[in-house]
């Protein structure tokens, strides 16, 4: 667990109270965390770079999440190097999701289907297989 | 008798021959009688003057002297009456009458009973010698008087007519001029100066008469005698030809081969010769015919074969305007009609339709149609007319042959002709071809109107279902939106409910898992139901997503080939802690034959986790829970058996249905609670997989669910 402490995470999500559960958990954690409350500001922190995991919406104010990773694909690279992005999402299976996939992203998580502890589990799978 | 008698006696006979034709050709029609009458007495004139001059003796010789002169008195009178009826068309009133007969019988009373008239007859070498009495230059002004008289009546017809009347009036007048020249100054003004040597000269001027007259009725069809003239014509000529040919022959056999011939010979010879002209007669008078119809009737329509060919034009033409058009066109091309025309007076046509000409260009006055249209008679012809207000409309439309259309006795309309352009009037033959076409056109204009308002009934409909079609279209297009605009609301909708829902259960699960504080007893069952509701929520909002899917037919579903069996052992090793933790014994038998299938991988698995985490939910702890496979023709059958309470066979219908409302009482579909939409679900899943799902149970002892599906063999 001490290796993962020291990891840096973004959230990107519009839903305060979720936002704020996800930092929460992930802080307890012992995750470094940064947040994004909309697709700009989400944008731009990805840009930054320099995040092992990034969860990132689809459906957010301003820039939705599909939009971020077409302008990713496309755009010079961040500053510093990413690890990977995986979609955080309640629109259930469906062509959004199918989207990001074919667009690189390392999984999905559907938010209505976890309990914080099996978030918590997968964010940790998600890391440990970088 | 000297030649010139006997030419005199040839031309009488030809007069008289002609005087019959015309009143037996027509005997109703008072022109044709009153002209055999005209004609009659012309007759008389050459064969009085024949016999007049044969005479040897002065009785015989002051009878037909006398007879020359009652024949010259008729004459005229019978010309003014023939020239009345002609002109007036009508019979003269009384005082006409008592002018036209009451003069000329003064005059031959006179004649027959005084000597005012003849004095005296006296014989010379050149013939008798008569000495008229004072009466004589009386009756040259009689004579005069009424010849201008008619004269004066046919030219002012003659000016005020148009086409073919105006053609047989100047043959008329030129007719009765060239006997005149010769009658005036050889019979009538030389005999005033006691001078008789020449009055055999007038009527040899009567052949021109003859001529001219025969010329009429031949190209003018003057008094409608035409056919039996040209035919009188043809077999006058057949007969001296044959006769000219017999003769020669025999001439000319006689003189070189029978010379030496036997009486037995000779009649052999003369019976192969009789042969030779009974087998000729009939290839000589056809040739005959043909040569005079060509002179005769440059091209003459032939009755049959016109009948026949619009007979076969009527019947293969169904539109109303080409039946018109070719009707029209045919007719008054065969017939050589200046123009034709078709009137129907039918209130369900457009007045386009209602007249139909032929040269199209033809203006015709609407009101002297109906005028037409109005008469009572069938058949009107010009030349037959009084002056009456058809007559009137005849002229304004230039029409000269009118007939009905009619369909039993109901008059629909009018076939309406203009003048022949030879100028012939329209003959008996004509008007019986007309008849028969006439009735023909009116059931073929009938049939083409039953025709046209089925079509037009057929094309109002095909409009009504266009239109219908187009509502039903755009009805369908917006439905279509609606149930876009339907399937994205619950999208979104499901979408914005479940995040607060996530929000809501992940909140209680941390109240619930992390927690500084002891709980108590009760805050914690509290809790605990609070999240359960939280999950049922989150799942009916899934299930009604998914279920819009499917009954919107938008739910898109990957077929791939998968093993049926490890997907089924994926979900039993997912659902395996929660089997534990009920401490139920959960089974998975491994099935023994190939378990692959064409499915979407998602899709069965969401089946798979419904039934399965269903089975482990109502098994009662210790009890069990089976996952086996069996191949049935071709299928594969998952099942999966629990020791739950089992299905009460009411509730069986019910199972797989939408939850709603139980035949429109609030009881619940469903008795038992949390099975919710996931059947349902289910069962529209695996249909759209080609297969099956059903359901074994036996209250108290459990219940088996079963789907099929296709196996698939590479």
């Amino acid at each position: 667990m001490t290796n993962l402490s020291n990891k840096k995470i973004l959230v990107v999500e519009d839903e305060i109270y979720l936002r704020e559960l996800y930092v929460d958990i992930l802080t307890e954690e012992g995750f470094s965390v940064d947040q994004a409350a909309n697709g700009y500001d989400g944008y731009l922190a990805i840009l930054k770079g320099g995040y092992d995991l990034i969860l990132l919406d689809i459906m957010l104010p301003k820039i939705d999440g599909l939009e971020i990773l077409k302008k990713l694909k496309n755009d010079p690279k961040p500053k510093k190097a990413n690890g990977k992005i995986v979609v955080l999402t309640n629109l259930s299976k469906d062509t959004a999701i199918a989207d990001s996939v074919a667009m690189g992203v390392a999984g999905y998580l559907i938010k209505s289907d976890l309990t914080p502890g099996e978030f918590i589990e997968n964010v940790n799978r998600f890391l440990k297989i970088n | 008798m000297d030649f010139i008698s006997l030419f005199l006696l040839f031309i009488s006979f030809v007069n008289l021959v002609l005087a019959f034709i015309v009143y037996f050709r027509n005997q109703k029609n008072t022109t044709n009688s009153s002209f055999a009458i005209f004609i009659l007495n012309a007759s008389l004139w050459p064969l009085s003057i024949a016999f007049f001059r044969a005479s040897t003796n002065i009785p015989v010789a002051l009878f037909w002297d006398r007879l020359i002169y009652i024949s010259g008195t008729l004459v005229p009178s019978s010309f003014v009456y023939f020239a009345h009826i002609l002109t007036e068309k009508k019979l003269p009133s009384k005082n006409q009458n008592l002018v036209f007969a009451g003069i000329p019988t003064f005059i031959i009373y006179l004649l027959i009973f005084s000597n005012f008239f003849i004095q005296k007859i006296n014989p010379s070498p050149h013939g008798p010698v008569v000495s008229l009495g004072p009466i004589y230059p009386f009756w040259i002004l009689y004579f005069c008087i009424f010849f201008a008289w008619a004269v004066i009546k046919l030219v002012k017809k003659f000016l005020n007519s148009r086409g073919f009347q105006k053609a047989q009036l100047r043959l008329i007048l030129l007719s009765v001029f060239f006997p005149l020249i010769g009658a005036l100054p050889f019979n009538i003004f030389l005999p005033l100066f006691g001078n008789y040597k020449y009055i055999h000269i007038g009527p040899i001027f009567i052949t021109f008469m003859i001529a001219i007259i025969s010329y009429a009725i031949i190209k003018h069809r003057l008094l409608d005698i035409r056919l039996i003239f040209v035919k009188l014509l043809i077999y006058f000529l057949l007969l001296t030809i044959l006769a000219g040919l017999y003769a020669g022959t025999f001439s000319i056999l006689g003189n070189f081969l029978m010379v030496n011939m036997t009486s037995k010979q000779e009649f052999i010879l003369s019976t192969f010769l009789s042969l030779i002209m009974a087998f000729s007669f009939q290839p000589l008078r056809s040739y005959l015919e043909k040569n005079t119809d060509e002179i005769f009737y440059k091209k003459r329509y032939h009755p049959e074969k016109l009948l026949k060919n619009m007979g076969k034009l009527m019947s293969s033409t169904i539109l109303l305007k080409d039946l018109n058009q070719f009707f029209l066109q045919k007719l008054t091309e065969e017939m050589k009609i200046s123009y034709g025309a078709i009137f129907l007076k039918n209130k369900n046509l457009s007045k386009k339709l209602s007249l139909h000409t032929y040269p199209d260009n033809i203006n015709l006055n609407e009101k002297s149609i109906l005028t037409l249209y109005k008469s009572p008679k069938n058949v009107i012809v010009l030349e037959e007319l009084d002056e009456t207000s058809s007559k009137k409309a005849m002229y304004q439309t230039q029409t000269a042959f009118s007939i009905s259309l009619k369909i039993e006795n109901k008059k629909i309309g009018l076939l309406l002709l203009g003048e022949k352009s030879s100028g012939d009037i329209y003959s008996s033959q004509d008007i019986e071809i007309l008849e028969i076409l006439a009735s023909q056109m009116a059931v073929a204009i009938q049939n083409s109107l039953a025709y046209y308002e089925i079509q037009q009934f057929s094309e109002t409909l095909r409009g009504e279902i266009d239109k219908a079609t187009l509502k039903l279209k755009k009805a369908n297009l917006r439905l279509k939106e609606l149930s876009s605009l339907k399937d994205e609301f619950v999208s979104i909708a499901s979408h914005e409910l479940r995040t607060p829902m996530t929000a809501i259960k992940s909140y209680l699960w941390l109240a619930l898992n992390k927690h500084k504080k002891e709980l108590s007893q009760k805050l914690t069952t509290n809790l605990n139901r609070a999240y359960i509701s939280t999950e049922r929520t989150i799942t009916l909002v899934k299930d009604m997503l998914t279920i819009s899917r499917i009954e919107g037919r938008r739910l898109d579903l990957n077929f791939v080939k998968l093993d049926l069996a490890l997907l089924a052992k994926q979900v039993f090793d997912e659902l395996k802690i929660k089997a534990d933790e009920k401490q139920i014994k959960f089974s998975f038998e491994k099935p023994e034959f190939k378990s692959f299938t064409r499915a979407d991988e998602h899709k069965i698995t969401e089946v798979l986790q419904n039934i399965i985490s269903n089975a482990i939910k109502f098994t009662p702890p210790k009890g069990s829970v089976q996952i086996f496979f069996q191949d049935k023709n071709g299928k594969i059958e998952t099942s999966i058996k629990d020791t739950g309470p089992g299905i009460p066979k009411r509730s069986m219908p019910n199972l797989f249905k939408k939850f709603g409302r139980l035949g429109g009482s609030f009881a619940k579909l469903a008795e038992t609670p949390g099975t919710g939409l996931g059947l349902y679900i289910a069962k529209q899943i695996i249909g759209l997989h080609k297969g099956r799902i059903w359901v074994q149970s036996k209250v108290g002892e459990g219940s088996t669910f079963i789907f099929s599906l296709p196996k698939y063999n590479d």
